[in-house]
């Protein structure tokens, strides 16, 4: 026994020793390593923008409503910033709701069984490769909403009330519209999952204390659990939103993609991420290519603040230990 | 007429009457038996009839709080899955009477407590069965509203449990407030009372409208006591409710408890055999999930009829 007892002492000195230094030093190294990514990854767009922003300043090319990279040679963010900021805000409007509804009926009605087939959907909408979801509103929920939505719609304005159209836009089936509720149909489980989590994570106390007060079912989630959840579920929300901000594909798909202003309600529009993915191979003029970087570069400068949005709701309004912190 | 007039006026009778029979004692007691038997009885006779009626009068207006229910437990029985839980108590829960529920931990305490509200149903896995009768009904049966239960029977938990994002002030009518009272003047009436019965008052009347959680841990717990209490219950269960509290909070709670049981029922849990002493008048041992012995707390003190109570009181295990 004492044998063994020094035996460990003596390798486990300079063992725990070194051990506790190599540990130390790869978690600062793979921390720092993010963080140099994150900053490297910033500085090269900016770098690579460099020549549009100086071409148009910063705020002139944001608010810059020309995108003309075949006569003028004129580059303006704003159809694209306009774009993705109606798309992005009304998917959210769109979804917020529904998301949250489903996140309150699995964490708090449904049977555990279907709450776990709810979560798996809800994990398995996530999970289906964008493009996917592209080609579905290609051939399926494009010519729908066109026949039964738009074309109607839009018959009825052409005899009924003519100065609509150029509001309504041309029902194509490609467009804002079509876009935004795709946006909308894929930041459902985002928003869900993470309300759902937020739900969860109230304590048993606060249920309790409510229910032993004599709250129903429905009236112990608006007194103890939303209230408490609260900043889960905003929080949850901004992120989706930022989801909704970056994602690409499915929209790059379905937007109809039309580079200037003005956009309709059922006309093709763009995005930011949209225009470049677009444009990114045709892109010749080295100032079209600045122009698709420096768009990159907004777009990572919106994608930072809507975390940081996200992080100082958690931190402003979460509630650990009975506390408000 | 209002009732101001009303208890004017049957006053007014009464002292007249007061007068009648006082005129009437002058007279020799035996000059007339006739006289004697009618008008001085019918005059006590009327008297006493109001005086109760005053009476009743003024207990209703204090509330439910006036007649608690009779309760008491048969055969109750909970199950967690395969385990047991409690088995097979029946108990009477005495009314306006402080009752402790002691015994070590894991013996079935809580288990126990929270059947009595109901407090199962939230419980997926949990099974009760047996009878909790309030009133002589048993509040399992199937034409019982739970929601309604809670609200006769109140429930103030181990640690403090304010609402977190409320104030002071929506803490306390917090349920009042579900049962549709909106009226404000009744609300701060109502806050008033509920945090003066919980020796809460003086020190947050400046500061209703803080945030609940920026009292300190007793305080804190005396809200949560405020708050059940706010929406009158008959029954007030506690469990452990000063375990987490330094020994100058305990004090005052112990002293509220003291002062509730004038108005309400109050079944408590403790962990600690000075508490059950100090503040029940009765005292229910359990052990393994069964009930040991209950009797009065003076009693089953001073004179265990079970040896294993007697080995737990005098802190041979637990
Ligand atoms: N939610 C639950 N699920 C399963 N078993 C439980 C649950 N709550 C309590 N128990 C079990 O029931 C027994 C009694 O517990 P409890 O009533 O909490 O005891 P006490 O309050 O006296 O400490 C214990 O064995 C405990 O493990
Ligand atoms: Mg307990």
């Amino acid at each position: 026994m004492m044998r063994l007892q020094s035996q460990v002492k003596s390798t486990s000195i300079l063992y725990r020793w070194l051990g506790d230094r190599i540990f130390t030093v790869v978690v600062v190294l793979l921390g720092a390593s993010i963080i140099l990514i994150t900053a490297g990854m910033a500085w090269v767009l900016f770098d690579e923008g460099g020549l549009a922003l100086r071409e148009f300043g910063f705020f002139g090319f944001l608010s810059g409503t020309t995108w003309d990279p075949a006569v003028q040679l004129q580059f303006g963010a704003w159809p694209f910033l306009f774009g993705t900021l109606v798309t992005s805000g009304l998917a959210l409007l769109i979804s917020i709701f529904p998301a949250i509804a489903v996140g309150i009926f699995s964490a708090e009605y449904a049977p555990k069984w279907l709450s776990s087939l709810i979560d798996n959907l809800v994990q398995l909408i996530a999970a289906v490769p964008s493009v996917v979801i592209g080609i579905w509103g290609i051939f399926v929920l494009a010519p729908w909403m066109r026949e039964t939505v738009y074309m109607p719609i839009y018959l009825w304005a052409e005899t009924s009330a003519p100065g609509l159209i150029p509001i309504l836009g041309h029902p194509i089936g490609y467009g804002m519209t079509t876009a935004t509720i795709v946006l909308s149909l894929m930041i459902v489980p985002y928003t869900a999952a993470l309300s759902k989590d937020a739900i969860e994570s109230v304590p048993k106390e606060q249920r309790e204390a409510s229910r032993a007060l004599g709250a129903t079912r429905w009236e112990v989630i608006r007194m103890a659990v939303l209230p408490y959840a609260r900043s889960g579920i905003l929080a949850g929300t901004v992120l989706s939103l930022g989801r909704a901000i970056g994602e690409t594909m499915a929209v790059a798909m379905l937007i109809g993609n039309k580079n200037t202003l003005p956009f309709s309600i059922f006309g093709a529009g763009a995005t930011m991420p949209s225009v470049i993915v677009n444009e990114f191979r045709e892109a010749v003029e080295s100032l079209h290519l600045s122009s698709l970087m420096a768009i990159g570069f907004v777009l990572f400068i919106i994608a930072l603040i809507v975390n940081l949005l996200a992080a100082w709701i958690i931190r402003k309004y979460s509630i650990s230990g009975g506390k408000v912190v | 007429m209002d009732y101001k007039s009303i208890k004017k006026f049957t006053m007014k009778i009464l002292n007249s009457l007061k007068t009648l029979t006082t005129g009437n004692k002058k007279l020799p007691q035996t000059a007339s038996g006739l006289a004697l038997a009618t008008h001085p009885q019918s005059g006590t006779d009327a008297a006493s009839h109001i005086e109760i009626g005053a009476g009743s009068n003024a207990h209703s207006s204090v509330g439910s709080a006036a007649k608690p229910a009779r309760m008491e437990t048969r055969g109750l029985t909970v199950m967690y899955g395969k385990a047991t839980g409690v088995h097979n108590i029946s108990i009477p829960i005495h009314t306006r009477k402080v009752t402790a529920l002691i015994g070590p931990s894991g013996c079935g305490k809580t288990t126990f407590l929270r059947a009595l509200n109901r407090m199962h149903d939230l419980t997926r896995i949990a099974r009760v069965t047996g009878e909790v009768l309030l009133d002589g009904k048993n509040i399992y049966d199937s034409d019982i509203n739970p929601v309604l239960i809670r609200r006769r029977i109140g429930m103030v938990f181990q640690k403090p449990t304010p609402f977190p994002t409320m104030s002071i002030f929506d803490n306390v009518v917090a349920g009042l407030k579900l049962v549709g009272i909106r009226n404000r003047s009744i609300l701060n009436e109502a806050c008033e009372k509920a945090l003066r019965q919980a020796a809460l008052f003086d020190e947050v009347k400046d500061r209703l409208g803080d945030a609940a959680v920026s009292l300190s841990g007793g305080q804190q717990q005396r809200l949560s006591i405020a708050r059940a209490l706010a929406v009158e219950p008959e029954v007030l269960l506690m469990d452990e409710p000063t375990s987490s509290l330094d020994p100058q909070a305990t004090n005052r709670i112990e002293e509220l408890i003291h002062s509730l049981k004038k108005e309400v029922t109050i079944v408590i849990i403790t962990h600690n055999m000075q508490q059950a002493a100090r503040v029940s008048d009765y005292t229910a041992f359990f052990y393994m999930g069964k009930l040991v012995e209950m009797g009065k707390t003076k009693s089953l003190f001073t004179n265990p009829r079970q040896k294993k109570t007697e080995e737990y009181i005098t802190g041979r295990f637990g």
